[in-house]
């Protein structure tokens, strides 16, 4: 078959921009450390790697989520704890109080005590967060939920919600309880409902009475179990944050090393690819110049 | 004799100097683009009867003809066609690929982000700093639709204009063809029917580099002219007639070019070459990419506004629209009869959007046809029942007026990425906030007085009809007391009598859910063993600065499938037309390289014809120059011969 001088030409010179082609993808795809330089070298993997970067995006959102879960039912956790020590103080002195050695002077001491207690409590209900919210407001989170709007009459003016976090793809946690169901939903012992600072009142008063009654003492221990059920149910939930926080650290992993497989450049395999090129490149220049000195016009004078 | 000689010698002499001339002009044009080598045919002359048989009388140069091969050079036409054609889809496909997947400029982060920022306020739904940040998140990403909108709108203003250019140079080569055809036909006739090569060689060039621009197959005829003609038989040049390409808005789209020879529309004849790739990437990638990406602008601002609309704000009102929703266009046919009927469209549910445009046409009487572009499905409408149509997502509403034949043309989700706007401007209108909230009744000091052990739940509501519900109860709020006697909660107040409603403590303490459908659609779930007179209490959840749950719904809409009917969310939309579009960019590529093979091929069999060799040319020059001396020789021989005879009958 001819060849034509022209068509000669053209082809070293095409084979020659070849080789720089194919070098100058693998030198761009090792200063990148990608493999995929743009969606069309290789569509498959590439959408696979947004459906993974997504994932991974959202599995840390969901661990920002639980953090901040974690924070707010462990300052939900401490004023409860702050609570029951409270309590347990006052359970000392109903204790106390019910022994006939004292006479009206001490239980006027003791009736103090416990008004400083309950005063403590009120505060205790009345906790704000670190952004200004009240703790046990329900979602009435500016308003103050415990107040006293008359000696003896106690209020709580926030309602009965409670707020979730998304922590996973289907699971939220509760992240407080309301001051109603802490504080106000306890049964009294004798029938029908009491909150806890009623019953602390009426035991203050008792006292000054000199006269105190054995309710005080199973109202008390009634509204302590309510405190330790809600702290039981906190501590449940923090159980769940830890063990869907490890969840998701697992899957993290998961995903970012299955990210890194598609994406990321085998660098060993590249760069003896490189290589290659380069000799090829090299080869293909030097049989250029070596074939276009070739002339029968050089022969003949 | 020696005249004998002499003639002959000098024949052969003109002969090779005739050839060295080719030769000669082949070398020339080694390089030039098109051109076929040139070969002399040489004929003997006859021969002179004499007694000893006949005597050859030297050479004549017949002709000069050029190598060249109709079928290869067929072939390499063709080729050029499709592989230009592929050549200009991959270019502008790679352009719509590379935008889209950059992880900086691409659509997929920042509607990740804007729903962090969403999540960061179900976290904290009473920090105003995280209600600016939801905000200024919305704004990143309705910019960044209005970006790729705009880079998609750029290209198709390019293509239009490269369109343009096409046209301009097809009209000059066809032109200049033409103008070849009926220079050929009189070289001819001038040569007494040799053919005038060099120009044969011109128009086949230019008729190779107007196949780069369209394909077109090539008549011959038979008085040396070529007919040209593109796709399905449009002439293209006739004779020493060109046929001249303009463009103009298309009638019923008008963002893109309609292409006319003369006054005809052809624009469905161009296949092949350059403007056929143009077209293909047109049809097959820059619409249905914009529609794509305007089809998650129209999911994201409906759902969001929606869920948004059911939700309270800071200061207890329901939130407004979050986003700006984008309208759908409809464009009447230019060619309608004036003044024509009203047709317009509003979304219905935009899961069901598709990625098509739509045609309407009226039939007559009360019919119009709907024709989904994409697959060319058509749905009847008859106007005489409601005026409206329900379909794909959408509903369209259609005057009267129309004339017979009136197009419209729809394009639901075209303008998505473009109009996307943040309508909510001021933070404290956010609305995570639940609209109602349930609890057990209390007295005037919020001390509960139920006796029973029954619970409910915090209720989500899917409308706003009655709420808040202070417009239907003085205090909003709706009071549910249970009645042993009866096993039911009876509703105080209940205008829109809903209740009462059943409950049976012995078999429901378990949990029985209620929907109140004229209240708002809520839904909340009853269980536990109510005492008789228990009353739950279901409000308006005013000064609820902490509550969130509107918010997490809000953010849910992230994973939620709610696009393609159903079956996709925002970001795997997205993500849909990145693949489709990275996979044909990818074929593209992959058969622009083979078709770049096969036009190698084509042309190395064809340059193995009609190509100049340089060391075959020099070989030629120094065979041609023996033969040129060996005939002067001859001349010489002749002459002495003369000087002979003269010398012997001379004086």
């Amino acid at each position: 078959m001819r060849v034509s001088t022209r068509l000669f030409q053209e082809l070293g010179v095409n084979a020659i921009l070849e080789r720089q082609n194919a070098l100058s993808k693998t030198q761009q795809q090792l200063s990148t450390g990608q493999r995929i330089l743009t969606l069309a070298d290789d569509p498959v993997a590439a959408t696979l790697t947004l459906g993974i970067k997504e994932s991974i995006e959202m599995t840390e959102q969901y661990q920002t989520n639980g953090t901040i879960a974690e924070n707010r039912l462990g300052l939900e956790e401490a004023t409860l704890e702050g609570v029951v020590n409270l309590l347990q103080r006052v359970r000392e002195l109903a204790v106390q109080g019910n022994n006939d050695t004292l006479n009206a002077q001490d239980r006027t001491t003791m009736a103090l005590e416990v008004r400083e207690r309950l005063d403590e409590l009120l505060g205790l209900a009345n906790t704000k967060d670190a952004n200004g919210e009240y703790l046990f407001a329900g979602f009435q989170g500016r308003t103050q939920p415990f107040t006293q709007p008359a000696p003896g009459v106690f209020a709580y003016s926030g309602d009965q919600g409670q707020r979730s976090l998304q922590i996973g793809p289907d699971r939220q946690v509760a992240v407080g309880d309301s001051g109603f169901d802490v504080f106000v939903d306890i049964p009294a012992d004798s029938g029908g409902k009491q909150d806890i600072f009623t019953t602390l009142y009426t035991f203050a008063v008792d006292l000054e009475a000199n006269n105190p009654s054995g309710v005080t003492l199973s109202d008390i221990d009634l509204a302590m179990d309510n405190i330790l059920n809600v702290r039981a149910r906190i501590g449940a939930r923090q159980n769940v944050i830890d063990s869907r926080r490890d969840v998701n650290e697992g899957g993290l992993l998961q995903l970012r090393s299955t990210l890194s497989g598609i994406e990321d450049l085998d660098y060993a395999e590249a760069i003896s690819r490189f290589n290659l090129e380069l000799v090829g490149l090299e080869a293909a220049q030097q049989a250029y110049v070596r074939v276009q000195g070739l002339s029968l016009f050089n022969f003949l004078n | 004799m020696a005249v004998g000689l002499l003639g002959t010698a000098v024949s052969g002499l003109q002969a090779f100097q005739r050839n060295l001339e080719t030769t000669s002009h082949n070398i020339s044009n080694v390089d030039t683009e098109g051109y076929s080598r040139q070969r002399v045919d040489l004929e003997s002359r006859p021969g002179t009867p004499s007694g000893a048989g006949f005597i050859g009388s030297g050479v004549d140069a017949r002709a000069t003809e050029r190598l060249f091969d109709d079928f290869l050079s067929a072939q390499v036409r063709s080729s050029t066609s499709a592989n230009a054609q592929l050549q200009a889809y991959h270019e502008f496909a790679s352009l719509v690929d590379n935008r889209l997947a950059d992880s900086n400029t691409g659509l997929s982060p920042v509607i990740q982000e804007f729903f962090n920022a969403v999540q960061g306020l179900a976290d904290d739904p009473a920090s105003i700093p995280s209600r600016q940040v939801v905000l200024s998140q919305a704004d990143i990403l309705v910019d960044r639709f209005q970006t790729l909108n705009q880079h998609f709108e750029d290209l198709r203003t390019r293509l239009n204009g490269e369109i343009d250019n096409l046209l301009h140079e097809i009209n000059s080569r066809t032109a200049a063809i033409a103008d070849l055809n009926d220079g050929i036909q009189r070289a001819r006739a001038l040569a007494g029917g040799q053919e005038p090569n060099d120009l044969l060689d011109k128009r086949d060039q230019l008729i190779n580099e107007l196949a780069e621009q369209v394909a077109v197959t090539v008549l011959e005829q038979d008085d040396g002219s070529v007919n040209l003609l593109m796709g399905n038989g449009q002439a293209l040049v006739v004779g020493s007639t060109a046929v001249t390409l303009s463009t103009q808005p298309d009638a019923l789209d008008p963002s893109h070019s309609e292409i006319l020879a003369g006054s005809v529309p052809i624009t469905q004849s161009l296949v092949g070459g350059r403007i056929g790739g143009f077209v293909e990437f047109r049809e097959q990638i820059l619409d249905p990419s914009q529609n794509a990406l305007g089809r998650v602008a129209v999911g994201i601002a409906q759902d969001f506004n929606s869920q948004h609309g059911l939700g309270l704000d800071l200061d207890g009102n329901l939130g407004g629209d979050f986003f700006q929703l984008p309208a759908i266009q409809v464009l009447p046919d230019r060619n309608n009869t004036l003044p024509g009927a009203t047709v317009t469209a509003a979304y219905s549910n935009s899961d069901d959007l598709t990625t098509s445009d739509y045609s309407l046409r009226y039939d007559g009487g009360t019919n119009y046809t709907l024709m989904r572009l994409s697959d060319a499905q058509t749905f009847a409408v008859d106007t005489a029942v409601p005026a409206s149509l329900a379909n794909d997502g959408f509903t369209l509403n259609i005057g009267v007026g129309a004339t017979m034949g009136d197009r419209f043309l729809i394009q639901p989700t075209r303008n998505g990425g473009a109009e996307i706007d943040r309508a909510i401007t001021d933070v404290r209108r956010v609305a995570v906030a639940g609209a109602v909230r349930a609890g057990e009744f209390t007295d005037v000091n919020g001390i509960p007085t139920n006796t029973g052990t029954a619970v409910i739940t915090q209720p989500s509501t899917s409308n706003t009809s009655n709420v808040p519900l202070s417009g239907v109860s003085a205090n909003g709020s709706l009071r549910l007391t249970f009645d042993a006697s009866s096993n039911q909660f009876n509703i105080v107040p209940d205008p829109a009598l809903v209740g009462p409603l059943a409950y049976d403590p012995a078999a429901d303490s378990a949990g029985k859910a209620f929907t109140l459908a004229a209240y708002g659609g809520m839904t909340f779930t009853l269980s536990g063993a109510p005492a008789d007179n228990d009353a739950f209490v279901i409000a308006d959840n005013s000064g609820a600065i902490s509550d969130n749950r509107n918010g997490l719904l809000l953010a849910q809409l992230q994973t939620k499938n709610t696009l393609a009917g159903g079956t996709v969310n925002y970001q795997a939309a997205y993500g849909q037309v990145l693949s489709q579009v990275g996979t044909q960019t990818h074929q593209a590529d992959i058969n622009r390289k083979a078709q770049e093979g096969l036009l190698g091929q084509a042309r190395e069999a064809m340059a193995s014809v009609s190509g100049v060799n340089l060391d075959e040319e020099a070989a030629n020059l120094v065979r041609f120059q023996q033969a040129y001396q060996a005939s002067a020789q001859v001349i010489s021989v002749a002459d002495t011969l003369f000087q002979t005879l003269l010398g012997v009958v001379g004086r």
